[in-house]
């Protein structure tokens, strides 16, 4: 019943936003409109049958694929950091697409799941991207709550898709892949080709009209937005040139669900992209699977991409990020608190477990005092 | 054991999630006991075996998308013999809400009704019929003539039956009133009270002074019937002396036995005041006339109060449930009634326990026998007025039941729908889509009480040019001439209920014995 995802996920704002529980809803009774809500939600429950008011529930006879494909449902173990390389676009001026570039080229994708931004009112709008030409002026990955995952619906029958988004994205794909249930085996035909960026956290919507508010900048005129290499700032691309704002500012606008996660690196993804660790212009790349390091090697050997050494001090400075993101973990410990108090309240037996997190709670209280 | 092909099963292939996305879903196929649903290769969910369907709806009632429909193809008693889906429906909702159901509008099941008879045209035999352009035909009907002062004239043989103010609004009121000012008929105020200045919008005064200049604004001007009911909602001395007729009300067909029922949301400062209750306050007429013990004694006296009140100048009028009529008819004689109103199953209400409104009562035609029987016994038919009321729908109906016995029928469903109401059976919610039996202030504005009113009085108009016209086709030129021999019943029910001849045989089903 979607109850569990209620109580243990939206209602203790963990939620990523990423969209997979709408997409593998069975009954397609979830629905997320990530721009206005910060969780998806249950579409129906009461439903009037003639004179009726009927309660029906459709999560009773479903085996539930959203809970088993949550990505807050488990706990993550971090992974070592992989191969590092510096690289630098070739052929337009962001990696990640000349990567997807020489997928398409090679036919080793034929799917791109990754987000737009609207024309006009620049909200993200998650996409799915079939040929080269789609993707111009499109900023890829952004770091906006946006629920790319929704498509999944959509690239069923494809072979190999890549999926350009934030480490949650390729935390939940990661449990749809692992997962033996049957109502899941037609997302799992298509093989994902998991692609993270460096992420700290993303924001809200509203943030382009605070930012607009901010700094005169007209929505229309943004086409790109990223945080900067020394993760301080949100960079804009516009019309008319570069603007940027400071990270503290927009603190308000942070997801909920993303002081909860300690992955900064995309420890699922089969490549982690991002600006820490190399020179302006360039891009680091942390290759984690064989799959993903066939598609770098290859685009480097294509000359999609040129390989750049990385800066001498790359790891530290991308374990010190990590390391930095890893201070939510205090966070993510109070929610495994709640979470043990929840389920100890459900069945009023003494539970060891929820005894120990709340030890271990107040033992985190002292050390903060 | 299912007749096959009784049902019919919709799948809307748009709405459906598993066709639109194979694979998921088919929550139909898992439920359903009988196999009607199967998946195809790339699991989408089809109808598969339709003939199997035995109309539980469970797939309806569970389908997550909204995407099925199941259909009775031929009647449910043949198929589901008394556990039709509205029986079903009507137990689960019993058991899931465990309260009983209330709703507006009157009895929705087959009953004897007028639609039974037909009228017999005249033809060479006595008497000719006449002719309805060139030749006159008198459809007023007069209560209280030779019994009081004012006896009230009604140009046609209808009257407006009792809607009280509070069930529904003032603009609904206001309108009906007009109504009856310009068809020139009897108008009941229901027993909600009457709101200041009624009686000269029902006599057709648009103001006081108006009145007082005798400037009439509309039509020939009607008559105000103030009810007293079991509730005395509003009575006051006033109340009394500004009608044209006083209605004792004993019940009403919708729910006979059962006292009136107002929803305490219902009840907003004007109704409150006009009732004189306090704002909000559920308001429960009592079941009967609590101050009446005895009804021979009391009654008695109490109409002999209200005719000295009136100084003998308002016809006194019983209004009758259908329950015990020939017994009730001569006791309401015996008490010195006027008229007698008899209000049969079919009858409204703005709300009403579902089972009273279904179960309890006899259908309009078989009141009005009974109560004819007994007048003929006392010597006072045609003297005492009988007015029957509940499910009267046009003028046909109208010259029906006055060849059966009645002097006048009431009419209040059929000009509610008049007024623009759709039958859409809520009135118990009080959210009245047109404006009528709501109190809502958004929702009473979408009724124009002028062009309302002027609906209502074309219907009144059309449906005495009905009755003029098939009294005429039957050869007579009053309204008071017609009876049972211009009458041919249909089916032996009505025949066996009414004594009017079957048609063909030209004699009645069984001897007519009553009052034994």
């Amino acid at each position: 019943m979607s109850e569990q995802l209620k109580e243990e996920v939206w209602d203790l704002e963990r939620c990523t936003g990423c969209g997979l529980c709408v997409a593998v809803c069975n009954k397609g009774v979830l629905a997320f409109d990530e721009s206005v809500d910060r969780h998806p939600t249950l579409k129906e429950f009461r439903r009037v049958v003639g004179y009726r008011e009927v309660e029906i529930d459709p999560c009773k006879l479903c085996e539930e694929p959203s809970i088993e494909v949550c990505p807050r449902m488990v706990d993550w173990e971090p992974e070592k950091l992989g191969k590092v390389v510096s690289l630098k676009p070739n052929v337009t001026d962001d990696v990640i697409k000349d990567l997807l570039l020489c997928g398409l080229e090679l036919g080793a994708i034929d799917g791109i799941i990754g987000v737009d931004l609207d024309k006009w009112n620049k909200k993200p709008m998650p996409k799915v991207f079939l040929r080269a030409e789609d993707m111009k002026n499109v900023p890829m990955s952004v770091p906006l709550f946006s629920a790319g995952l929704k498509m999944i619906n959509r690239v069923r029958r494809r072979e190999r898709v890549a999926v350009v988004g934030p480490p949650c994205w390729a935390q939940g794909l990661k449990r749809l892949e692992t997962s033996t249930m049957d109502v899941l085996e037609p997302f799992q035909r298509p093989e994902y080709l998991k692609i993270s960026s460096f992420c700290n956290g993303a924001f809200y919507p509203e943030i382009l009209l605070k930012i607009e508010k901010e700094l005169n900048v007209p929505l229309w005129s943004i086409f790109d937005v990223q945080v900067t290499g020394k993760g301080s700032e949100l960079e804009l691309q516009t019309q008319s040139g570069k603007a940027g704002i400071s990270l503290t500012e927009l603190a308000e606008f942070m997801a909920k669900g993303c002081a909860r996660c300690i992955d900064f690196a995309g420890e699922q993804a089969d490549i982690a992209i991002g600006s820490v660790g190399s020179e302006p212009g360039s891009k680091t790349a942390i290759i984690r699977s064989p799959l993903g390091e066939e598609l770098v090697m290859a685009a480097i050997k294509l000359n999609y991409v040129e390989q750049r050494e990385p800066t001498p001090r790359a790891r530290e400075e991308i374990r010190d990020f990590i390391e930095g993101k890893k201070k939510r973990e205090s966070a993510v410990e109070v929610d495994k608190a709640f979470l043990a108090v929840i389920k100890s309240l459900k069945k009023p037996i003494v539970d060891e477990e929820a005894l120990k997190k709340l030890e271990s709670l107040s033992s985190l209280k002292k050390r903060e005092d | 054991m299912p007749v096959i092909g009784s049902y019919e099963v919709e799948l809307s292939v748009r709405r459906c999630l598993s066709q639109r996305e194979p694979g998921k879903c088919a929550t139909c196929f898992e439920i359903c006991p009988h196999s009607v649903f199967a998946l195809d290769e790339d699991g989408r969910a089809y109808v598969a075996n339709e003939t199997a369907c035995v109309g539980c709806r469970l797939c309806v009632e569970n389908c997550p998308q909204n995407a099925l429909r199941v259909r009775a193809t031929i009647p449910e008693m043949y198929s589901r013999g008394v556990w039709t889906s509205r029986v079903v429906e009507e137990i689960q909702t019993k058991a899931e809400r465990g309260k009983y159901f209330v709703r507006g509008f009157g009895a929705l099941k087959p009953l004897p009704h007028f639609e039974d008879f037909l009228i017999v045209p005249a033809q060479l035999a006595d008497p000719a019929p006449l002719d309805k352009y060139r030749e006159e035909c008198d459809v007023g009907v007069v209560i209280g003539e030779g019994r009081v002062k004012k006896p009230v004239r009604m140009e046609l043989p209808v009257m407006i039956a009792a809607m009280s103010y509070g069930a529904i609004s003032l603009p609904a009121k206001i309108a009906t009133d007009l109504a009856a000012a310009k068809s020139g008929t009897l108008i009941s105020t229901g027993e909600g009270g009457s709101f200041p200045d009624e009686e000269l919008l029902v006599h057709g005064y648009r103001t006081r002074e108006d009145f007082e200049k005798g400037v009439k604004t509309w039509g020939p001007g009607g008559y105000l019937a103030v009810q007293w009911s079991t509730g005395r909602w509003g009575v006051d001395l006033n109340y009394v002396l500004k009608a044209d007729v006083i209605e004792i009300k004993i019940g009403q067909g919708a729910k006979p036995g059962m006292g009136g029922h107002l929803l305490g949301e219902k009840v907003l400062e004007n109704i409150a005041k006009t009732r004189g209750i306090p704002v909000g306050t559920d308001c429960l007429s009592p079941a009967r006339h609590m101050d009446i013990l005895d009804v021979r004694k009391h009654m008695k006296k109490q109409i002999d109060a209200l005719r000295d009140i009136t100084n003998y100048e308002k016809p006194i009028i019983i209004k009758l449930g259908p329950g015990r009529v020939y017994k009730d008819v001569k006791l309401a004689v015996e008490v010195g009634a006027d008229a007698i109103e008899i209000d049969g199953k079919y009858g409204g209400t703005g709300a009403s326990p579902e089972q009273t409104t279904q179960h309890a009562g006899l259908p309009t035609i078989a009141c009005i026998p009974p109560a004819v029987k007994a007048l003929k016994e006392l010597g006072v038919y045609h003297d005492v007025k009988l007015i029957i009321m509940g499910g009267v729908t046009s003028g046909a109906d109208a010259t029906k039941a006055i060849a059966l016995g009645a002097d006048a029928v009431g009419m209040a469903s059929a000009i509610e729908i008049a007024m623009g109401c759709h039958t859409c059976f809520s009135c118990q919610t009080g959210r009245c889509p047109i404006g009528i039996t709501t109190q809502d202030p958004e929702l009473t504005a979408r009724l124009m009480p002028d062009d309302t009113a002027q609906r209502v009085a074309n219907f009144l108009a059309v449906t005495k040019e009905e009755v003029r016209t098939l009294t005429m086709l039957s050869g007579h030129s009053s309204v008071s001439e017609l009876s049972k021999e211009d009458l041919r019943a249909l089916t032996i029910d009505a025949s066996a209920i009414s004594g009017v001849k079957l048609t063909g045989v030209e004699e009645p089903v069984l001897p007519l014995k009553m009052g034994k």
